[in-house]
């Protein structure tokens, strides 16, 4: 008979196919994901001969090292707070209380683990234009890259593990470690920091020789990983080999660490896989920022201000300032981070061509807010306010963090792209346009579907909307001809649509359905 | 106080709630019955405005999505839905707000009275699940409502506290407010209704008042089983 882990591995599979088979929708956007990969991958193949990488091969594998340092160190540190899991709370609930050893209940973990990581990855494949026109990416390299990434965050979760079975109940142990985690990051700050005195006058070269020198290929794990993913980019065999094995030992000594030293393992994930468990509720229900299990400062207590529909507002701003890391959501600026990073490798292509990188990556960052999380609450519905009042008031608490998030992002973008201050204005007042005429897509999306239909079959039409929507401005702007005209046709496109679009839905809180079903 | 006018609410093929009518007058407490998947809910979300249906539902005499009609209902939804980033006393101040109330309402009184006094620099997201639960009661209550519309309101609560409710029902009723309350657990509310639905299949399958239920030789206990047991397969 073939092990019940096994058979629910590959029934789990087997249902995961046969649901996307028997949803259109969600068959619909797999093969418009797969198409749209598709032409990522094989369309404008470029003749190597005649386009030749424009860019230091060098300058991504130190990137990747950056990338795949910073996955991992975020994802195993928190094996010096609540641990990390492998598994869900139907594991829990079904498979820990069952007669099986927890030697093998560890590894359907890991294997379940390697699937989600793969998964994780899946956004690198998009990357594959810019990847092959700036450094001359191959697809198999880039099925490397992306290998790298699981495999970065396949070892995180399983450091994060040993790291919480080793040391819970164990001050001693828990400093040391955690010293040693930190140290070895310090000491590499401190490595970089020397190098980058002794000559400051070449950060970018600097920082591309340190990613791709020898202690870096030795620092463990993103490390090895990034060794293992350049000697396959760069074609040195034995440095891939080399990179190969650190990690295939890596992972050998932490699996021989949980079946040896501490076989019962299960209490060590009990606290987390609940934790996560909420974490995917909340991200489900549109919570994001109440999705990430911290402390909250509580700070002063009290609305203190608010009549009405206004009430939502006042409420909103309370709950922001619970919720955000500085100015903005943990989540803004990361997606900050990341369009700074891309855009200074990209700077070639000039001020609109960022902006325009900036805005596509803004799709994915714009929702609506708390009016989000307000549709899946009874309040919204209930309060006796006009409901247009009500809308206004939930969308007002966007408004400062959408200029915000502008500002941070086209200030240090204008200064180093060397853009005129007037250009810079015109940036933060066309992403905030931009910011708007998305809102006004979810809120289209929202009010043409409200509830009970898939989601998948939503997310679909909301891009196709949003693309319909921001048509106008695209058009205007490159019959605009200079940056400054089309920076303002896109101003003069989106806030007519956006505005348009949110009268239509005026009364969107009137005839939507309570979405929690 | 609550008319219910053949109500119909579908998802897809499926037909949640079929033709219903009911009527709930002010100092009358109604109670829904019925087993798991009845419709009680669904019914519940359409009376106070969660829901799109087709049919008629008026609450004082107003449609029940216009804000005259929203200003007389109270709810209590099945499973306590709080904001995880406010404190107990942030959302009592929440709904004193939104409800344009310049006192505090009844809030001094519910919050001691479910015993909430001392947990209110309490997050939402801190609280247990009765607690939750009482704090949603407090929020629906603050208003004053004239009709307050209960689904499932005993699930997760302490004894205390569901003696506590159970007072509250009766001290609404007498100030004259009408009260519709959803329920599969008949002894909960056995010394509460007025009169009491029940719901089978998405249809109300029968109807009986206190007075009805004098002259019958059937309990309401045996006539919920008779109708549920009956339609089983």
């Amino acid at each position: 008979m073939r092990s019940p882990l096994a058979y629910l591995l590959l029934t789990r599979l087997k249902n995961q196919v046969l649901s996307w088979l028997k949803s259109p929708a969600k068959l619909l956007y797999l093969l418009f994901i797969g198409a749209m990969l598709t032409m990522v991958v094989f369309s404008g193949r470029p003749d190597t001969a005649m386009n030749p990488a424009r860019r230091d091969i060098r300058e991504l594998t130190a990137g990747l090292f950056a990338l795949y340092l910073l996955l991992f160190v975020l994802l195993a540190r928190r094996g010096f707070g609540q641990g990390a899991s492998l598994f869900r709370l139907a594991d829990v609930n079904l498979i820990f209380a069952a007669p099986f050893r927890p030697r093998s209940v560890l590894f359907f973990g890991l294997i379940q683990q390697m699937g989600q990581s793969l998964l994780l990855g899946l956004f690198l494949l998009y990357q594959f234009g810019w990847m092959r026109q700036l450094y001359g990416v191959s697809l198999p390299a880039l099925l490397v890259i992306l290998f790298g990434y699981a495999l970065t965050v396949f070892s995180a979760q399983l450091t994060a593990m040993v790291l919480y079975s080793l040391t819970s109940g164990n001050d001693r142990i828990h400093t040391g470690l955690k010293f040693a985690f930190y140290g070895l990051l310090v000491g590499y700050g401190g490595y970089v920091l020397i190098r980058l005195l002794a000559d400051p006058e070449h950060v970018l070269d600097v920082l591309v020789t340190a990613g791709n020198s020898t202690t870096t290929r030795l620092f463990p794990v993103a490390g090895w990983i990034s060794a293992l993913v350049a000697g396959f980019v760069m074609k040195d065999r034995w440095l891939a080999l080399a990179g190969f094995a650190a990690c295939l030992a890596f992972l050998g000594l932490l699996v021989i660490t949980v079946t040896r030293v501490r076989q019962d393992f299960y209490e060590d994930v009990l606290l987390t896989t609940e934790s996560n468990h909420n974490a995917i509720t909340a991200r489900k229900e549109g919570r994001l920022e109440d999705a990430a299990p911290r402390r909250v400062r509580l700070g002063k207590v009290g609305l203190n201000k608010g009549s009405g529909a206004s009430a939502f507002y006042f409420k909103h701003v309370v709950e922001n300032r619970r919720s955000r890391v500085l100015l903005l959501s943990g989540q803004s600026l990361i997606f900050i981070v990341m369009v700074l990073a891309v855009s200074f490798f990209m700077r070639e292509i000039g001020l609109l061509g960022v902006f325009a990188f900036s805005s596509y990556i803004q799709i994915f960052s714009v929702s609506l807010g708390r009016l989000n999380r307000e549709l899946l609450k009874p309040y919204i519905y209930l309060v006796p306010e006009p409901p247009f009042a009500k809308l206004l008031h939930s969308l007002r608490e966007s408004l400062g963090s959408f200029f915000i998030e502008a500002a941070l992002l086209f200030v240090p973008l204008a200064l180093l792209l060397r853009a005129s201050p007037l250009s810079c204005a015109l940036c933060i007042l066309a992403r905030v346009s931009y910011a708007y005429l998305f809102t006004a897509g979810n809120l289209l999306t929202e009010r043409i579907f409200g509830a009970g239909t898939s989601k998948v079959l939503i997310f679909f039409f909301y891009f196709l909307l949003l693309t319909f929507l921001a048509l106008p401005g695209i058009v205007l702007a490159f019959l605009a001809g200079t940056e400054t005209g089309a920076l303002l046709a896109l101003l003069g496109a989106n806030v007519p649509v956006a505005l348009l679009v949110l009268f239509l839905c005026r009364n969107i809180l009137q005839t939507a359905e309570l979405n929690n079903r | 106080m609550l008319h219910v006018a053949n109500v119909t609410k579908s998802y897809g093929k499926l037909q949640a709630n079929k033709n219903l009518s009911l009527h709930v007058h002010p100092g009358e407490i109604a109670v829904l019955l019925g087993p798991n998947g009845a419709g009680k809910s669904t019914l519940i979300k359409c009376v106070t405005g969660l829901l799109r249906f087709t049919g008629d539902v008026t609450i004082g005499g107003h449609p029940n999505k216009t804000v005259e009609a929203k200003r007389l209902l109270g709810y209590v939804p099945e499973s306590p839905e709080l904001y995880d980033r406010l404190t107990v006393s942030e959302h009592v101040e929440f709904s004193r707000r939104a409800y344009r109330l310049y006192d505090d309402g009844d809030a001094p009184d519910l919050l001691a009275r479910f015993e909430l006094l001392d947990k209110q620099k309490k997050l939402g997201k801190e609280l247990s699940k009765g607690m939750q639960q009482k704090l949603s009661i407090c929020c629906a209550l603050l208003h004053r409502p004239r009709l307050v519309v209960f689904d499932e309101p005993m699930v997760g609560l302490d004894p205390h506290a569901i003696k506590e409710l159970k007072r509250l029902f009766g001290e609404l009723r007498a100030a004259g407010a009408a009260i519709l309350i959803s329920t599969h657990m008949l002894d909960s509310v056995a010394d509460l209704w007025d009169t009491a639905h029940i719901m089978v299949d998405g249809a109300i399958a029968a109807s009986r008042s206190r007075q009805e239920e004098a002259g019958q030789d059937q309990s309401l206990e045996e006539l919920f089983f008779s109708i549920t047991e009956d339609r089983q397969p």
